[in-house]
């Protein structure tokens, strides 16, 4: 598992578009089961649950659609839902800014365990958010308005954690996403400073990387982080309606706005209503494929890309594509630009 | 103390949502009432709330949650009077999200409100012209320069700036060819991905570019040459000055008896007519006049009944619990049980916001009240102010004291705590008289303990609490 | 008491959500019902026939027992121009009987007011649910909605009952004591005065009702319940309203209509058997209405909006039977290629239930003269 040389980056293709208005609510965040399934962690003011959607996605709007959860503050409900992760054994973890705690379902969605309580000392939360797996299986916990990072056994035992409030680098302001990469290193949605950071295991400002703006390596509130097995770092940047990718050094490569095409469901389900597709045909069509609010993004191990779309409905998957370079295939890196053919 | 603590709470009951005890205290200690005026209506000296904060926890597609971000931004605002102008905005340019459902619409346009409210006549009503949801909500959409729709032009003279009585039937002609070709890009479908945007539209080709006359005056008038002539005429200064009478100082009739009915207050009007005319329309130097004036200082007495929003807002600030965003502020608005829409206590109070009756608006005043509206008011207040585990509420029990003191301090602490209000002679004893009751009644052998919570639910269940 | 028990009464029982009328009253002989619903359709060996062509939705058997003994009239195809399909405008329309401006005033309300002119009886229309319905609305008549029937009134959330009762004292005192201090302030006096009035009206409505009719255990149900007690309390109520929502089925409509339709139909049909007996039967009717029908064809799980919808008169003196003509179902009479034709006016219906079962004046209400129906028996 160590990180490649260098990458031949061939393309980055737009793969498909997951589910639509009725079939899933407001995505926040996206994880997905060892079956081909993926776990769409829904949440709008009122409601909240997952939905379990194939990722290859299903033809028809069905009777029973697949989901667990529900809102409120019951065990197994939630009420303001941040993100979703599983573990190798397929639990399901889900975190929750409003009831202050983090809820383990099993596999197949039944409630497990929840740990967390209000507060700001250690081992208390005041609205967690991002959480992810360190590589001991422990899990890392983003503690929004405490403005800090924490971690826990599975079982909810603290272990320890680092933050502070403010702006100088290495502060946090209203963290969001967060995303442990197999070295250990932590990854931060730095929302309040419209900025990522990593850090070491055990706290070091590793690079930050961003201002409020909307060019390159600039973010307009980031909400979500992850990073590949080659290092390659991604950022959901809500304001601007993007994912930013940087690879492992923070330098900025592209960015994903968004191609999104009919999903198999909504492709049958539009065939019902005739008046639909004629506005759509009236419409500004195009904007229909960009990104709207993404609040999260995540790859999985096939490097697949998953943006939950806020604001549409969907998920929208790409497909990173990859050769792999040695030392003969990518030169060291270069002090100075350089005008020179090569 | 600079200022005068009654005095202050009523400007900010009227150019806001009301002040907690602790910002009376800061705003009376540190500035004149005339600074607060100033403050008030120069918004841009207060930071404002930060969008993305509000959207990073509210969010979801039904007009509920618009609605519950527009309350948050109510009681939370550094910025009252900006946020109070765009509700009377609301109140008098009424478009109701139930003709299309598009809520998004609805919402950008209360923010076009917030953006152009304390600017001038002119661009507030140009932006108006030029909204979505106004254009649909009145069919300018359909007016096209071989076919004219004069809902809009019509409206536009009678509701929105002069008033029935100050045009023929040949203006409003004029002003709806002014405005034909205004209208709106069709936005995509609901489905398959929820609502998207409208922007306005101009199309050229729609548009009657000929001579008309609207008001005496000859040109080839497009809709920004009408509202020109709109806003210099005396008839549309009266009328924005009554709408504001109406809305900051004291409950006038209906409008649509305006062109028949006087005015309450007929010097008042004139004088918030003249700086209109003035200033060119400009809405600051007509709001500084008119907090300042002796008529506002005294509409303290005037018997003003509060909107639904203003009593449901005044209450979220006394409570504390949206002091910072937290779940459940769209069901004041509008919830959802089993399956089927379940009305908020605004709308069982009359006020459904977004969701106005008509293009009237809502009728004000004492029609506010009927017995259905007026038992919500009270359960309402009686559910908020039981509940201890608010913030605001356990604050306020802890500063009125204990049912042990002398009833009629108890009392006073309690109106003061409401916000600094004022009830009447006998209001005031049946209150002393239920606070002395209260304090017999101890733990009791059924029931939640009784406490100076039930004093502040039956102050605020009284007929002086429906006043602002 | 401004009315007489013996007067006619008219309950309101809203769907609220848009019913699929082609799934409550199926025509199912027809071959283009089965082309266009592929999914969410009743199958024909399935349905419990009442002619050739219709026949009841399997799970709405109380539905057909009144059918067979001739207390139901269904009104096929009602509807109004112009549908745009919004709930709110819908019902909006469907409420203040005007389609083609934003009404402002109830038709029921209005109806009210014609009842009980000088609004002497806070009960004469009265609402069974949370928040009034527009309907009902009309400013200066006064209608009592009562949310929880066991604990109607102000100050309900005190459970000690010496601090309600002290509370109460308190309340009255503070409202009563306004009256006589200026207009705004007597209004609202008197206005909190009658709210107490309602309440004391309403107190024992519940512990004085009797009956062996067993209603299920659901909201309308208990709904229709509440309002069997309030009519059998003879406190001159003529107009009651209720809500039955969930009817909104986009999604699912296969396993929750049937629940939909066997509640709403297990509850009217209660309710008829109490008033049988009560001995109340001959004066009170049942209408049953929603904002409108759904789209012809299904979506693979539920249906769309659609318009040309049914409403359902129920009552011992109802002549039972089909009212006016099933939509044609013929693709090329659909509106807008997808939806039902309406084929009759709704205000004409309203304008029957107002001037031949309530004796009053309907054209003031719905602006105007429609095609009405003969649904009563005298």
């Amino acid at each position: 598992m160590s990180r490649p040389h260098g990458l031949l980056r061939a393309g980055y293709p737009y793969l498909r578009t997951l589910g639509m208005r009725r079939v899933i609510g407001y995505p926040t965040d996206v994880g997905w089961t060892d079956d081909g399934n993926a776990l769409i962690l829904m949440r709008s003011e009122g409601a909240a649950s997952v939905r379990i959607w194939p990722i290859e996605d299903a033809d028809l709007f069905t009777d029973d659609l697949k989901g667990f959860g529900s809102y409120g503050a019951g065990d197994g409900q939630m009420v303001w839902p941040v993100q979703l992760i599983t573990d190798g054994e397929g639990h399901i973890y889900i975190s929750d800014e409003a009831t202050h705690r983090i809820t383990r379902f099993d596999p197949d969605g039944q409630f497990v365990s929840k740990f967390g309580a209000r507060g700001d000392s250690d081992g208390e939360f005041d609205g967690p958010t991002g959480i992810s797996f360190d590589p001991d299986g422990n899990l890392v916990v983003v503690d929004s308005k405490n403005h800090r990072i924490q971690r826990y056994t599975v079982d909810g035992e603290y272990l320890g954690g680092f933050g502070s409030h403010g702006s100088e680098p290495g502060q946090l302001d209203l963290p969001w996403g967060v995303h442990v990469d197999e070295l250990g290193d932590i990854y931060v949605a730095d929302w309040g400073n419209n900025r990522f950071q990593a850090f070491s295991p055990e706290g070091e400002l590793k690079i930050a990387v961003g201002k409020l703006g909307d060019g390159e390596a600039e973010f307009d509130r980031p909400t979500g982080v992850a990073v590949d097995a080659h290092g390659d770092i991604y950022v959901s940047d809500w304001g601007n309606n993007r994912v930013q990718m940087f690879n492992s050094e923070g330098h900025y490569l592209w960015s994903f706005r968004g191609d999104a095409s009919l999903s198999r469901v909504a492709r049958n389900y539009m065939l019902t209503n005739a008046m639909s597709n004629r506005l759509r045909e009236m419409g500004r069509i195009e904007q229909e494929k960009y990104l709207r609010r993404p609040r999260s993004v995540r790859i999985d191990s096939d490097f697949r890309l998953f943006i939950p779309d806020y604001e549409s409905y969907r998920v929208q998957i790409y497909q990173k594509d990859v050769v792999v370079l040695d030392r003969t295939q990518f030169a060291a890196p270069l002090r100075n630009p350089t005008l020179e053919v090569t | 103390m600079k200022s005068d603590r009654a005095l202050v709470a009523h400007l900010m009951r009227r150019a806001g949502f009301g002040a907690t005890p602790s910002e009376l205290d800061k705003l009376t200690m540190e500035k004149t009432y005339e600074e607060i005026v100033d403050d008030l209506v120069d918004p841009d000296r207060f930071e404002a709330l930060d969008t993305s904060y509000i959207e990073r926890y509210y969010g979801g597609e039904p007009v509920a949650v618009h609605v519950g971000k527009w309350l948050y931004r109510m009681a939370n605002t550094p910025r009252p009077l900006e946020e109070k102008m765009s509700l009377f905005l609301h109140h008098i340019f009424p478009v109701a999200w139930g003709k299309s459902e598009h809520g998004h619409s609805l919402y950008t346009q209360i923010d076009m409100f917030r953006r152009v409210g304390m600017t001038d006549m002119r661009a507030i009503l140009l932006e108006l012209s030029r909204d979505p949801a106004m254009i649909f909500w009145l069919d300018n959409n359909e007016n096209h320069k071989d076919e004219i729709n004069e809902n809009y032009g019509r409206e536009l003279l009678e509701l929105f700036s002069m008033g029935v009585g100050n045009y023929t039937e040949d203006d409003i002609k004029a002003a709806s060819r002014a405005f034909t070709g205004w209208t709106f890009r069709q936005p995509l479908s609901l489905y398959p991905n929820g609502h998207y945007p409208a922007e306005f539209e101009f199309i050229e080709d729609d548009h009657d570019h000929g001579e008309k006359t609207f008001l005496g005056h000859t040109g080839n008038f497009d809709g920004g040459d009408i509202i020109d002539i709109i806003v210099r005429q005396p008839a549309t200064a009266r009328f924005i000055s009554r709408h504001l009478y109406n809305f900051f100082v004291e409950d006038e009739v209906q409008v649509p008896s305006w062109n028949t009915e006087p005015p309450r207050n007929e010097d008042a009007i004139r004088e918030l007519s003249d700086v209109f005319l003035e200033s060119g329309g400009q809405m600051r130097p007509v709001l500084r006049t008119l907090f300042n004036s002796d008529f506002f200082k005294q509409a303290r007495d005037l018997k003003k009944v509060k909107s639904p929003t203003e009593l449901v807002v005044g209450v979220i600030r006394q409570t504390g619990e949206f002091s910072s965003p937290t779940p459940g502020i769209h069901q004041f608005a509008i919830t959802t049980l089993n399956g089927s829409l379940v009305e908020g206590p605004l709308a069982i109070m009359g006020q459904r916001l977004m969701n106005p009756p008509t293009v009237e608006g809502w009728h004000t005043g004492h029609e506010w009240i009927d017995s259905g509206t007026l038992s919500e008011r009270i359960g309402f207040v009686e559910s908020q102010f039981e509940d201890l585990s608010k913030p605001g509420v356990r604050e306020m029990v802890e500063r009125a004291g204990s049912l042990d003191g002398d009833p009629a301090q108890l009392v006073d602490r309690c109106l003061d705590l409401l916000g600094g209000i004022t009830v009447s002679e006998n209001t005031y004893d049946s209150l002393v008289r239920y606070a002395s009751e209260l304090r017999g009644m101890g733990g009791g052998e059924e029931g939640a303990p009784v406490g100076v919570h039930n004093l502040l639910q039956m102050t605020a269940s009284t007929v002086d609490y429906q006043f602002e | 008491m401004a009315t007489k028990s013996a007067d006619k009464t008219l309950v309101v029982v809203q769907l609220t959500g848009g019913n699929d009328f082609m799934n409550t009253i199926v025509p199912y002989t027809n071959g283009h019902y089965y082309d266009a619903r592929n999914k969410v359709v009743m199958k024909q060996d399935e349905v419990l026939p009442i002619s050739d062509t219709l026949a009841m939705n399997p799970n709405a058997a109380p539905f057909k027992r009144l059918y067979d003994e001739g207390k139901m009239a269904i009104i096929q195809g009602i509807g109004y121009p112009n549908s745009n399909r919004s709930h709110f405008r819908g019902m909006d329309i469907w409420h203040t009987a005007e389609p083609d401006r934003v009404g402002n005033e109830g038709w029921l309300g209005q109806a009210i007011r014609e009842l009980d002119p000088n609004a002497e009886n806070v009960l004469t229309g009265v609402n069974i649910g949370m928040g009034l319905p527009r309907a009902m609305a009309v400013n200066g008549v006064p209608v009592t909605s009562v949310g929880d029937l066991e604990n109607y009134g102000v100050m309900t959330r005190l459970e000690q009952e010496r601090l309600r009762e002290k509370a109460l004292e308190a309340f009255k005192g503070i409202y009563g004591q306004a009256i006589g201090t200026g207009p705004v302030a007597d209004y609202i006096g008197q206005t909190g005065l009658d709210v107490l009035k309602g309440a004391d009206m309403l107190a024992d409505v519940a512990e004085r009702y009797e009956s062996d009719v067993e209603y299920a255990d659901n909201q309308i149900a208990k709904n229709m319940r509440d309002i069997a007690r309030v009519h059998f309390a003879d406190l001159g109520t003529r107009i009651f309203y209720t809500s039955h929502g969930g009817y909104d089925t986009h999604a699912n409509e296969m396993p929750t209509h049937p629940k939909l339709m066997n509640d709403v139909s297990g509850a009217i049909s209660d309710f008829m058997d109490d008033l049988e007996e009560h001995g109340k039967a001959d004066d009170v009717a049942v209408f049953v209405f929603t904002e409108f029908g759904r789209r012809m064809r299904d979506n693979g799980s539920g249906t769309d909006h659609g318009s040309g919808g049914g409403a359902y008169i129920f009552g011992k003196n109802v002549r039972g039977g089909l009212y006016s003509e099933y939509p044609s179902l013929d693709p090329s009479d659909w509106e807008h290629g997808e939806d039902l034709q309406h084929t009759i006016d709704f205000r004409g219906i309203y304008g029957s239930l107002l001037e031949q079962w309530l004796d009053v004046d309907a054209k003031p209400i719905v602006k105007g003269e429609y095609e009405q129906i003969s649904p009563f028996a005298n």
